[in-house]
């Protein structure tokens, strides 16, 4: 599978309009200087022998030099590779810290005015594009208030904390939606069931049979829906760091498609494709722990 | 249970509060204060009160291109490779003047076929080596070595020197290599990179400017820290400069606004009238847009054609729409207001409908045709001016067909003549003509195809030539002969904007829109 990724993505690359080589070596440079660069390059040998040669580098570890930086492009995922996991790590605190307390509410309330508006909030989120949403919050939030920084990721500890907040505040904005709708779906679901009623009749209170029971069993579908989300936040980094100006991968991975920087590009989409592959096989075994029914074959 | 939910909570909370009140900055240097009167100070922007931690934030769309000299292509490269890789001599913000950089004093003598400069007694890497002539002739070999400017310095053929003193042989008379000495392609590297290899050097680059590097990358961050072996023991005022790149403009100006920003760089004319008037820095103007007209194929290989198309753009609408504050109709191809710069002997095109269709009557296009104008889309002004231009040119039965390529698209399809029509702004990058010359002979007459031998020839004798005079009457020549040809027709000229923090001073910026970090202060 990351094969075919790679291989995908190689081959865009070849197609995508825009010389890699007059990036490198300059605007004023003739058309000969050009091809030399291109041959030393190896950029002029047939497309199956520049991928073989970098399916070679991969399988070493090796991801080659940014034509831009010309610093290696591990270096570089390294250095946004944290911007990046906090803001997902936030992102997804965030979703689950606003999803779970409104899908209980509105699974609990079903079909009351609770029901109704956090239904409604959570059409109105996703309606809402993520690179509004942020600007929004920039301009009603951070600049009167000053409590965030309206870019970049800071130095300190409190630093970060104050610069990813509203990044992840929108990225949970936009997912917390689907997580309420199946958290909800399933909460009613097993509310209905009859352990839960067996719970009820043997006089056990609403929110302990919630808290050890309901949750537990309705999670499970929601993890899945979790572990889809991660992979659409990750993509969704790439337009909120840009919005924040946060010097993460997505921001990487935009400026490298922007200057043609096909070693950074590639290593940027392969890391974003293993993160996805990782997210999933994770909550397959999230799955597996919460649901005994679920066993995890080799 | 409950409760350790509850502790957890509280944790939580107060990591937040104590995040929330935690110092804005890492650096709480204060700045030295502003008092030494220079040359370049001399144009500041209004006085008042700066950054306290010293640190100037500066925000820009552009990315930036890495630390090799030669490959600078965007502004936002030619500005950091000044704050760091400092030339012999510097820019005055007039456009048309020479500073000093790392030498204090300069001579050019054509008859001895020398440059002659004296280093300052204080200048150093920040390394804390001495700049020497061998350093100095290092840096002509890589100088030399570049594809892009390379041949720039052709002329040099040797570098020798004693003490502060450093020669440089031509090998024959060339009034262009002294300006160009106060480009940032002409910065200033220790012999041998310093020790280090060439790719070890462009990773983590010396030099000898009031900057070193602390931070870089090329599509985020970039910090400076003050040089503490700079030759000028007053400057930079800032201890630190934090270059963000943005790409987006509301951001940018989100920024500015909330005051996390002291600077944003080369404001296009569409986005300055959102930013308080006060704040912007207006450039001389300089900024020279144009279409290159295709004269390999039919309809512009007939230079009565392309002379209709010049008669039928109405300019003073273009301008208006980029705003007439800014940009105005061209006085002619060559970007305005630096050394030697002249207008045309002859009136420049403007607005002639009736000239243009008599042109294009007696043409092989009467009739007009479909032609396809390809521009960078990302460029809010060329997107814009392309449908002006589509506007006008139906006026005379040209079909345009506008076609916005994403920036390097475009690149490939302006400097591989893909297209009918290529759209571009240009400017220099330091303070001679032959800068012009250059860019205009490197894009094969500005995306045309045009023949470039005339003008070798003439760079040539700008180049020998013996007095100003004589090189105003190349330049003035050039102008006509573009006239002539319309192979290039400039369809505005106007100013590079930079939004400024008014409490900040010291500020300036050459015509073409570099400054330097060093001359500010926030006093």
């Amino acid at each position: 599978m990351m094969l075919g990724i790679v291989l995908v993505v190689f081959l865009l690359l070849q197609i995508t309009p825009g010389d890699p080589v007059r990036q490198i070596v300059g605007l004023r440079a003739t058309q000969e200087q050009l091809e030399e660069v291109r041959a030393e390059m190896g950029l002029d040998d047939h497309v199956l022998v520049q991928y073989g040669r970098y399916v070679g580098q991969l399988a070493q570890g090796d991801l080659g030099y940014s034509y831009k930086s010309k610093k290696p492009v591990t270096s570089m995922i390294a250095d946004r590779m944290v911007v990046t996991a906090w803001l997902l790590t936030a992102g997804v605190l965030m979703t689950l810290l606003i999803s779970i307390p409104a899908a209980i509410a509105a699974a609990l309330y079903r079909g009351k005015a609770a029901d109704q508006v956090i239904r409604g909030a959570g059409l109105l989120g996703l309606s809402m594009p993520a690179f509004w949403v942020g600007v929004m919050l920039l301009l009603l939030v951070a600049l009167p208030t000053g409590w965030f920084p309206p870019g970049g990721f800071g130095e300190t500890f409190g630093e970060h904390v104050r610069s990813i907040f509203l990044p992840a505040l929108t990225l949970a904005i936009g997912s917390s939606p689907f997580i309420i709708r199946s958290l909800r779906a399933s909460t009613i679901s097993v509310l209905n069931s009859d352990y839960v009623a067996t719970g009820r009749s043997i006089g056990g209170s609403r929110s302990r049979l919630v808290r050890r029971f309901v949750l537990r069993n309705a999670a499970v579908s929601s993890v899945t829906v979790l572990a889809l989300e991660i992979g659409f936040l990750l993509f969704g980094a790439v337009v909120i760091e840009t919005t924040f100006a946060l010097p993460g991968l997505g921001q990487g991975l935009v400026l490298a498609a922007r200057g043609r920087d096909l070693p950074a590009i590639q290593g940027y989409t392969l890391l974003f494709a293993v993160i996805v592959v990782a997210v999933y096989l994770l909550s397959d075994i999230a799955q597996a722990m919460l649901d005994p029914r679920v066993e995890i074959e080799s | 249970m409950r409760y350790r939910a509850a502790i957890a909570l509280l944790a939580v909370l107060a990591m937040f509060a104590a995040a929330c009140s935690s110092d804005d900055s890492g650096d709480t240097t204060e700045t030295t204060t502003a008092g030494t009167e220079t040359t370049q100070a001399s144009e500041t922007t209004a006085a008042g009160g700066g950054e306290e931690d010293g640190t100037l934030q500066v925000v820009r769309f552009e990315s930036f291109d890495g630390w090799v000299l030669d490959q600078a292509a965007a502004w936002s490269t030619y500005q950091s490779h000044l704050a760091v890789i400092e030339p012999l001599l510097r820019f005055g913000a007039d456009g048309k003047s020479l500073a000093d950089g790392l030498a204090e004093e300069w001579s050019y003598d054509p008859d001895a076929l020398t440059i002659t400069f004296k280093l300052k007694e204080g200048a150093r890497f920040s390394s804390g080596d001495p700049v020497t002539a061998e350093d100095v002739a290092f840096s002509l070999d890589v100088w030399t070595a570049g594809p892009n400017f390379g041949i720039s310095f052709e002329t040099i053929v040797g570098v020798t020197g004693e003490g502060s003193e450093v020669v440089l042989e031509l090998a024959y008379p060339d009034n262009t290599i002294l300006p160009l000495m106060a480009s940032s392609v002409a910065g200033i590297m220790p012999k041998d990179f310093g020790g280090m290899t060439e790719d070890e050097y462009y990773a983590n680059p010396i030099g000898a400017g009031p900057y070193k590097i602390d931070e870089w990358s090329t599509g985020g961050r970039m910090v400076f820290t003050a040089n503490e072996y700079f030759y000028d023991p007053e400057r930079p005022y800032y201890d630190t400069v934090v270059v963000d790149v943005i790409a987006d403009e509301t951001e940018r100006q989100i920024l500015f606004d909330g005051g996390e920003a002291d600077l944003v760089e080369y404001l296009s004319a569409t986005a300055a009238p959102r930013y308080d008037a006060a704040d912007i820095y207006q450039c001389t103007t300089h900024a020279t847009a144009h279409i290159g007209l295709n004269v390999f194929n039919p309809p512009f290989d007939d230079p009565e054609v392309r002379q209709a198309i010049a008669y039928a753009i109405d300019y003073d609408q273009v301008s208006a729409a980029l705003g007439t504050d800014y940009f105005e109709p061209p006085s002619g191809i060559m970007a305005p207001n630096i050394w030697n710069w002249v207008p045309p002997t002859k009136p420049y095109y403007r607005l002639d409908l009736a000239k243009a269709k008599d042109l294009l009557a007696g043409s092989s296009a009467p009739d007009g045709g479909s032609v396809e104008l390809v521009y960078d889309s990302g460029s809010d002004e060329d997107t814009l001016v392309a449908q002006v231009l589509q506007a006008n040119l139906a006026e005379i039965g040209f079909d345009l067909q506008l076609n916005g390529l994403e920036t390097l698209a475009f690149i490939d399809a302006a400097w591989s003549l893909e297209s009918d029509i290529a759209m571009w702004t240009y400017g220099a990058i330091q303070p001679d003509s032959a800068d012009p010359m250059n860019w205009i002979m490197a894009t094969g007459w500005l995306f045309s195809g045009y023949e470039i031998d005339t003008l070798t020839e003439q760079f040539f004798a700008y180049a020998e030539a013996e007095t100003p005079a004589d090189q105003e009457a190349v330049i003035a020549q050039i102008q006509d002969d573009a006239i002539d040809a319309a192979a290039a027709i400039a369809y505005a000229q106007g100013s590079y904007l930079h939004a400024v923090n008014p409490n900040l001073s010291g500020f300036w910026s050459a015509p073409w829109g570099l400054y330097y970090y060093d001359t500010i202060s926030g006093s």
